[in-house]
């Protein structure tokens, strides 16, 4: 059946939906081989079509028709898989900066690779550009509505420095009241939980 | 040392400093905890929040951090023990401590600066003068000053001065010890009751009111915390009266009128009388009159005469055995509305004269009503009756629990709630069928067996008060001897099956209103007779810890004490 690899390719990405998983070059490959059969195919029943005169004219245009819109449903679930995989790897860039965690970086292709370190540059070069050295944009996702905030610890860290010196210790659960910036770091990797 | 003026000395003296907040594992603590933190969050105090059960938690709690903060804010835990022994700081360390047991130690009373105490002096009664209890050791002058006369005098004169010297000595030394003696009785009197004052709530209500910082849901705090007081029997009734009376003016100043009108957005307080049946807003009828404390000790309703009379009681009201069988949301909206007054009318027939007491009720939405008591109840539910939980994430829950968003947390703790009442009903019903309430001359004990279902429910501080009244209650309400009001109740349960303790709880008479409870000396005595280390490390004195082991060998000698 025409289109029914291009399905499982989409299927693939929508059954991993907060991770990327590997690219699939050789899916890709195998659809892009039916595009170019499929392409073959018509090609030669147009060149049929064209050729057969008024007396025995054979009409494949329903034929060629079909096959045409089984190609263009191949490429725009093609277009939609890069699509999708690409807007990932942009929220990664906001979430983890421009270093790629190695587990992600295995799943992409070279391509994909070169597009996340142009995008990177073009985002830093911007970022530079505004204020006066520069604001990293990617520090508050949502616009923080407090200096301070209340947060609950949730693993055992240890010894806690602050910007200004003092040491905190925290502990499993227990409570404190934090500058913000000092605590975003934390609350991103999973050692604070931010308390409303 | 006292700090009156909380606002500059307490508040603005914090600004911008770190703390370090110590909070008891209370009701009444996690409220005043709360409105604490709202009113630090302004002069952007930093601030770590550390739990504390009892006096070993503090130990450590204060280690851990004593070498990045300076100041510490207890609450509820502290004032009753000595903190600069217990600790040993550095100098420049303050402590503030905003505790509601008394009497306060009398030297965080005399302290010079390192311990402030946030309340003022009328607060704690019957303080003695600073002179009866400290005075400067000035034996050692003396005896220098002797030696120096006699080294300066000549030899002959020398053995009528040492003689003379001898005598001013002996005299120093008699009074002295005259003196001792008569400091050892003082501080004796003065910390042999212990008590409760006003919740501490309610204190930092106060700074919120004058920092002009105060709103509808740090009043909810305060009602709570007061309530808290009253349904546990630690403040009398009159005292109740008068802080409510003043909530209440709180609440009228407190209310806006073209918010209100909103009723799904809006926070209302109301104040209404409130019957003293348990929970009796998310249960059945039938249910909440008979588990409930005070109608099952008034009606005796574990025995079949008592159950015949609750059915009584309530056809007389008009209320359908099936319809009080029921939810109370589910029954008849005539029958709900009526019910109050009908069981006011019938309040002085069936003998149930106090069953009315004012309290406030919280509205807030269109499907969220709860009352003050119902509060306490599910805090209580949430703060205690899980054996596994740790400290600290119960305390999170209840806190939790305390703010609007979470209905859930407080659906289940009310659930939870209802299991707990049921099982104490079914513990005094036990208790009273197989005569287990022993009296022991001059006072009566009760104990809960290890291997007994629901132990663990008891093995903790305040819902094993509640089973104490309720026994008290019910055991006077049965017995025939005309002393029982006069007794006090010993109450046992186990603490910790693996270290094998158990714990122990006095409180004072029936017939005694106040609730003043000496019974936290007599545990003292009875353990130093028997040359016993005890493992307490509770703030109020009334409760007492020991091995289970030794449990006959301590109650024998609490009788001997008892009979003195």
């Amino acid at each position: 059946m025409f289109g029914e690899k291009a399905y499982i390719l989409i299927k693939e990405l929508d059954r991993s939906r907060d991770s990327l998983p590997p690219y699939n070059t050789e899916l890709i490959g195998e659809i892009g081989n039916e595009i170019k059969q499929l392409i073959a195919q018509n090609q030669e029943d147009a060149q049929v079509t064209e050729d057969s005169h008024a007396a025995e004219s054979v009409s494949y245009i329903p034929t060629v028709k079909i096959r045409h819109a089984a190609i263009k449903r191949n490429v725009r679930c093609i277009l939609a898989y890069h699509y999708n995989r690409i807007k990932c790897l942009k929220t990664m860039r906001w979430q983890f900066g421009s270093i790629l965690p190695p587990d992600v970086k295995a799943n992409l292709s070279a391509s994909e690779i070169e597009w996340f370190s142009q995008y990177s540059n073009s985002l830093v070069h911007y970022m530079r550009s505004i204020g006066e050295d520069g604001i990293n944009l990617a520090v508050d996702l949502k616009p923080p509505k407090s200096l301070y905030i209340e947060v609950r610890c949730l693993v055992d860290y240890g010894q806690f420095e602050l910007n200004d010196g003092s040491v905190l210790l925290l502990k499993r659960n227990s409570r404190h009241y934090l500058p913000r910036n000092e605590c975003e770091e934390l609350i991103r990797r999973g050692v604070l939980e931010h308390v409303v | 040392m006292y700090v009156e003026n909380l606002k500059n000395d307490f508040y603005e003296f914090l600004s911008g400093k770190r703390i370090l907040l110590m909070v008891h594992y209370d009701i009444d603590s996690i409220c005043a905890c709360k409105i604490l933190q709202n009113l630090l969050k302004y002069k952007e105090i930093l601030y770590t929040l550390s739990v504390i059960r009892g006096i070993d938690d503090l130990k450590t709690a204060f280690q851990e951090n004593c070498n990045d903060v300076k100041y510490f804010v207890l609450i509820n835990c502290g004032g009753t023990i000595n903190l600069v022994d217990l600790f040993e700081p550095e100098d420049d360390v303050i402590f503030f401590i905003l505790d509601s047991h008394r009497p306060t130690h009398l030297d965080n009373i005399y302290s010079d600066g390192q311990v402030r105490l946030l309340w003022s002096p009328e607060e704690d009664s019957e303080v003695p003068e600073f002179n009866s209890v400290y005075r400067e050791d000035s034996d050692e002058e003396d005896r220098e000053e002797g030696v120096g006369e006699e080294e300066e005098d000549e030899i002959e004169g020398r053995a009528a001065k040492k003689r003379r010297l001898n005598e001013e000595a002996i005299l120093k030394r008699r009074e002295r010890r005259l003196w001792e003696e008569r400091r050892f009785d003082i501080i004796a009197e003065y910390s042999q009751y212990t008590y409760h004052a006003k919740a501490s709530a309610i204190a930092m209500f106060h700074l919120a009111w004058q920092l002009n910082k105060d709103d509808k849901e740090l009043l909810w705090l305060s009602i709570v915390a007061i309530t808290e007081q009253f349904l546990l029997g630690k403040i009398e009734n009159a005292q109740y009266v008068l802080t409510t009376g003043e909530l209440q003016a709180h609440s009228n100043r407190l209310k806006n009128r073209s918010n209100d009108s909103d009723i799904s957005t809006s926070l209302k307080i109301t104040y209404e009388k409130d019957l003293k049946l348990v929970l009796y807003r998310h249960w059945s009828v039938e249910s909440s009159l008979k588990y409930s404390t005070y109608t099952a000790c008034k009606m005796k309703l574990w025995s079949h005469r008592g159950s015949k009379k609750l059915y009584e009681l309530l056809a007389d009201m008009g209320l359908p055995l099936a319809q009080s069988q029921q939810a109370f949301e589910s029954m008849d909206l005539q029958l709900r509305k009526e019910f109050h007054e009908s069981l006011e009318k019938l309040s002085e027939k069936y003998n149930l004269d106090d069953l009315v007491f004012a309290s406030f009720v919280l509205q807030y939405g269109y499907r969220n009503k709860y009352c003050a008591s119902d509060m306490v109840y599910a805090m209580l539910a949430v703060l205690e009756s899980s054996p596994k939980e740790n400290p600290e994430e119960c305390f999170n829950l209840a806190l939790d629990c305390l703010s609007r968003g979470k209905k859930e947390v407080v659906n289940n703790a009310i659930e939870r709630a209802k299991i707990i009442t049921k099982t104490m009903f079914k513990t005094v019903q036990g208790a009273i069928d197989m005569k287990q309430i022993i009296t022991a001359g001059n006072f009566i004990y009760y104990i809960i067996q290890e291997g007994s279902l629901d132990w663990y429910m008891f093995s903790n501080q305040h819902i094993l008060l509640l089973l104490a009244q309720f026994i008290l209650r019910a055991y006077v309400s049965m017995s025939r001897n005309r002393k029982a009001p006069d007794l006090p109740l010993i109450i046992s349960a186990p603490k910790n099956l693996e270290l094998g303790t158990c714990i122990i709880l006095g409180i004072p008479p029936l017939r005694q209103s106040s609730p003043k409870n000496n019974l936290g000396r007599a545990f003292e005595e009875a353990a130093e007779n028997i040359n016993y280390e005890s493992l307490s490390d509770f703030f109020d004195t009334s409760y007492f810890e020991i091995y289970t082991k030794d449990r006959t060998r301590f109650f024998d000698a609490l009788t001997t004490l008892f009979d003195k």
